[in-house]
């Protein structure tokens, strides 16, 4: 078989030399001479010599031109027919479970014995593949046959647990595309602790992919106790106070300290009772920290079962954001009603500046982490580009569409279409809220929208992307949200005027407003966390510069996102650092709390999981075992012929330079 | 005629443009006579030399009629030189014979000089014979000095074409038989023989008081092989091919042909013969000169 056929019409080519070497002969034509009576008989067999040398040089010539043709050709060989010993080859994919759960006492060394075990048992004709496996899939040495099984063994001396997470699920799903082209029958070979939390949602993803066999290889101990810090963080009703949720599985019998560390220094120590069953909290009382971003750390002590997960990390933003309210006049209604809504919000504690539109242009805006503006339509060319590039930047933006919004043709930050306005009864005609997009952080604690009536409100046309979060049972959008650059502006399509609805005699306005500036303010305060290997934004990548350093100090890998984000998957916890932009900020990395948990699977479980068997292998994996002309079958040979045709011309003009050698002696 | 103008006649090359045989005898041997300026060192002269009485037998156009006339008494004009020396030529036409590389073959070669000896021979009024042979006698005329034998010389050697192989033995037994009288024997041939048939065939004229002189013709290209590459080689005589390559034809070639050279050479000096080689792209006076030197020595 052949993979370009059509190349094959180059052995035409052979022709050439074919036709060069009769040419040549003819010059070998009878000369009559008086007599060979002086030629000695010996000279004949020197000139079949010669002869031999021509054939030579003419077979070198046509072989070349036929290796090249075939090497262009791509010839393919189908491999014979396995012998039945043979047929018995398999493909050992060894995979290590590197989670964090591994590295409790004594587990990592039984699983390198197991693994070491499993090379060792490689026979001639198979092959082996190590893997180590988390919360992604390393392959450590390629496949590799068991005269060579050194290279796993040295990949397996350099593999220690990693941080992060293992899934089942993800093992036995990313099996199917590891297995897929081996060309023998597969053996996944997962060397794990069988810990409960690695198990996938739904148990049918641990059924193996057609044609693998799977071989679980418990290495686990019996669980111990492992108390932990599950959360960290203020204390509910005390700003003052930090509160530490303390979680495990089973009672220590060990005491335990739990010590606090805020920005490098110890901020409190805590004996802990080991009688007591988790989870449970414990406050530390810190005072006022202080505006600023502040690191906390939680640490147990001593060591437990894993100690890799003894410390917890939290970053805790201090901030009073400045949000700037912009009114027609600021000592109206709406403005008194703004200011009263947004001092209530105890945190964050926002403070509140109220400027008229001449105002605006002498506030450096990039100051404030939010801005409201009582009836967009107030705004002029001027504050309207301020406040779009303000946005545009990653600020934030709360609208009201009043009176003068009407007189627009469109909303003047956000573009928004103005389609019509119909002024309603104030009894009779009293427009609802009808739809409420309660998955949304404003409106999640949203309480009773549908008793607050809008008399008057200004119809637009949301934008392509943008988001309505209220609409009204007219189906006009009461409420969007849409993205502007890096900011967010969400735009409230009625005025905090009692004219155009009771919102303000509701307790929902004071709520509705804090949260709403809350959450646009928080969009550029609130502290980033993450887990080991989770993929989380590093907001500052976008900057130019901007670099990630891990809390060893060693700058970190990052990955490019979507929109030019760059994003990061910390392999360690701590506290990684972005510089970037002439600033920079934390990330907070803790380890997944599920690795934490060391309860195993239950028996029962595990039984299960080794009764399912994989089901008949599909037609791609059946061929592995029948001779059937598969793609897998099938070995091409281009590169030899290549590689053939590479010696022929390196050997062909050492041939005919030795035989123009005697032209060029009998011309001198 | 300028000395220049006749030596550039005596080119083989030159001859080959002349119509027949006898023009080619006659300017070979003037020309060379010229080139000569009537020297008489090689022994050669139609000067008068004495006068003797006229016996029966002697051919009556060498009377002198004016001393008849006088003295009423038959005598018989002598020349110096004039030895009554017979010579017979004899010439090979094998097939090897008929090679050459350029416009002359050895054949042709051989027939200029055996016409031009003819001829010479004819003006000394010396009897003079031919014997064309190739691996037998292929034609005999005997020695004779009468008017009108060296046009059947000359028409004998004209009609001469190259033949079988060379058996020197064999062709020159009538010779050896019949040709008793002592004379010149001039063999004319390339002597692709055994040189110890050349002996046997020869010593019996030797010994019989013959003098003998053998022309060797040779070609340039049998002398030195001019090619540069393979070829394939075709014995005239015997059709059998071989092909050879130019190393050996640079080196080994060249040491066989010295060796049979030195053989021949060797077996012609045995027999007291002498042995001219002549290469057939030689001026015809090269080969003349050496005949004169020999007649010269043979006094």
């Amino acid at each position: 078989m052949w993979a370009a056929p059509l190349f094959l019409l180059g052995l035409l080519a052979i022709g050439l030399p074919l036709w060069l070497h009769r040419f040549a002969r003819q010059t070998d034509q009878r000369r009559p001479f008086a007599s060979l009576m002086l030629i000695e008989p010996g000279q004949v067999r020197r000139s079949r010599r010669q002869q031999l040398r021509y054939l030579l040089l003419l077979a070198l010539r046509v072989a070349l031109l036929v290796l090249l043709v075939l090497a262009f050709a791509g010839p393919l060989w189908r491999r014979p027919a396995q012998a039945p010993a043979a047929r018995e080859a398999r493909l050992h994919l060894i995979v290590l479970d590197t989670s964090l759960s591994m590295h409790q006492a004594g587990t990592w060394e039984r699983a390198s014995q197991r693994a070491t075990g499993l090379i060792d048992a490689l026979r001639g004709s198979d092959r082996g593949v190590l893997i180590a496996a988390d919360h992604r899939l390393r392959v450590l040495q390629e496949a590799v046959f068991a005269a060579e099984s050194d290279r796993l063994r040295v990949a397996l001396r350099e593999l220690s647990p990693g941080a992060s997470r293992l899934d089942y699920g993800l093992v036995l799903g990313a099996a199917a595309s590891l297995a897929s082209g081996a060309g023998q029958p597969v053996v996944l070979h997962l060397i794990t602790d069988l810990q409960q939390s690695g198990s996938p949602v739904r148990f049918a993803d641990l059924q193996p992919p057609p044609g693998v066999e799977v071989d679980l290889l418990d290495v686990g101990a019996a669980p111990a106790a492992n108390l932990r810090v599950a959360q960290l963080g203020l204390a509910e009703r005390d700003a003052a106070a930090i509160a530490v949720r303390l979680d495990g599985d089973l009672p220590s019998a060990v005491a335990r300290e739990l010590r606090l560390n805020i920005d490098g220094s110890d901020r409190g120590r805590r004996r802990l009772d080991p009688t007591r069953a988790a989870p449970y909290t414990e406050t530390f009382s810190v005072g006022d920290l202080g505006e600023g971003e502040h690191r906390i750390v939680a640490t147990l002590s001593p060591a437990d079962a894993l100690p890799q997960d003894d410390a917890y990390y939290a970053l805790l933003r201090r901030v009073e954001p400045r949000v700037l309210v912009v009114t027609a006049d600021a000592g109206g209604d709406d403005a008194s009603y703004l200011r009263a809504a947004l001092g209530a919000l105890e945190s964050p504690r926002l403070r509140v500046e109220v400027v008229d539109v001449a105002g605006l242009a002498r506030r450096a805006l990039t100051d404030y982490a939010a801005v409201v503006v009582s009836d967009a339509g107030l705004l002029g060319t001027q504050p309207a580009m301020a406040l779009q590039a303000y946005v545009g930047k990653g600020g934030a933006l709360l609208l009201t569409l009043g009176e003068r919004t009407l007189q627009q043709r469109s909303v003047p930050v956000g573009g928004n279409r103005v389609l019509r306005n119909r002024p309603r009864d104030v009894a009779l005609d009293a427009a609802r809220v009808a739809q409420v997009e309660q998955s949304h952080p404003v409106l999640r604690e949203a309480g009773n929208w549908r008793a607050i009536r809008f008399f008057r409100h200004v119809t637009v046309e949301p934008r392509e992307g943008e988001q309505v979060l209220l609409r009204l049972d007219d189906g006009a959008p009461l409420l969007l949200e849409q993205r502007l650059g890096t900011g967010r502006l969400m735009t409230l399509a009625s005025a905090l005027d009692r004219r155009w609805n009771d919102l303000a005699i509701h307790p929902q306005f004071v709520r509705f407003i804090a949260e709403a500036t809350a959450y646009l303010a928080g969009s550029r305060t609130e502290a980033a966390t993450a887990l080991v290997g989770q993929s989380v934004s590093a907001r500052l990548g976008g900057r130019a510069g901007a670099q990630v350093f891990a809390p060893d100090g060693r700058r970190a890998l990052l990955l490019d996102g979507t929109a030019g984000e760059l994003r990061l998957a910390p392999e360690q916890a701590g506290f990684y650092e972005v510089r970037g932009g002439g600033r920079s900020e934390w990330i907070a990395v803790n380890t997944d709390p599920r690795e934490s948990q060391l309860l195993r699977l239950p028996a029962a479980r595990i039984a299960q999981w080794r009764a399912l068997q994989a089901p008949p292998p599909s037609a791609a994996v059946a061929g592995v075992a029948a001779p059937l002309p598969l793609p897998g079958n099938w070995l091409p040979l281009w590169f030899w012929c290549l590689l053939a045709a590479a010696v022929l011309a390196f050997i062909e003009p050492l041939v005919a330079n030795y035989h123009l050698a005697v032209r060029r002696e009998q011309d001198a | 005629m300028t000395a220049a103008a006749a030596n550039a006649l005596l080119l083989p090359e030159a001859l080959m443009a002349l119509a027949n045989l006898e023009l080619v005898a006659r300017c070979a041997v003037e020309g060379f006579f010229h080139g000569l300026h009537r020297s008489r060192r090689f022994g050669f002269s139609q000067e008068f030399a004495e006068y003797r009485a006229y016996v029966e037998g002697d051919d009556p156009r060498f009377v002198d009629w004016n001393v008849f006339a006088r003295t009423e008494r038959t005598y018989i004009r002598r020349y110096e030189g004039e030895t009554n020396t017979r010579l017979m030529i004899a010439l090979d036409a094998s097939g090897s014979m008929g090679y050459g590389s350029g416009a002359v073959s050895k054949l042709r070669y051989g027939q200029f000089l055996a016409a031009a000896l003819g001829y010479l021979a004819n003006q000394q009024h010396d009897p003079v014979g031919l014997l064309v042979f190739d691996a037998a006698l292929r034609s005999y005329r005997p020695p004779s000095s009468r008017a009108g034998s060296l046009s059947g010389l000359l028409h004998a050697l004209e009609a001469t074409q190259p033949g079988q192989h060379t058996d020197l033995e064999a062709a020159l037994q009538p010779l050896r038989e019949q040709y008793s009288r002592r004379g010149l024997v001039t063999v004319i041939s390339d002597l692709y023989c055994d040189p110890a048939a050349l002996t046997r065939a020869v010593r019996p004229l030797a010994q019989r008081g013959h003098d003998i002189l053998v022309f060797q013709l040779l070609d340039r290209q049998e002398m030195a092989p001019a090619w540069r590459e393979s070829v394939l080689l075709e014995d005239l005589e015997s059709g059998q091919v071989r092909e050879v390559s130019p190393d050996y034809l640079g080196a080994v070639y060249p040491q066989r042909l010295r060796a049979h050279l030195d053989g021949v050479r060797k077996a012609v000096a045995e027999l007291g013969a002498h042995h001219a080689l002549v290469v057939t792209d030689e001026p015809l006076d090269q080969a003349l000169r050496r005949y004169f030197l020999f007649r010269q020595r043979q006094g």
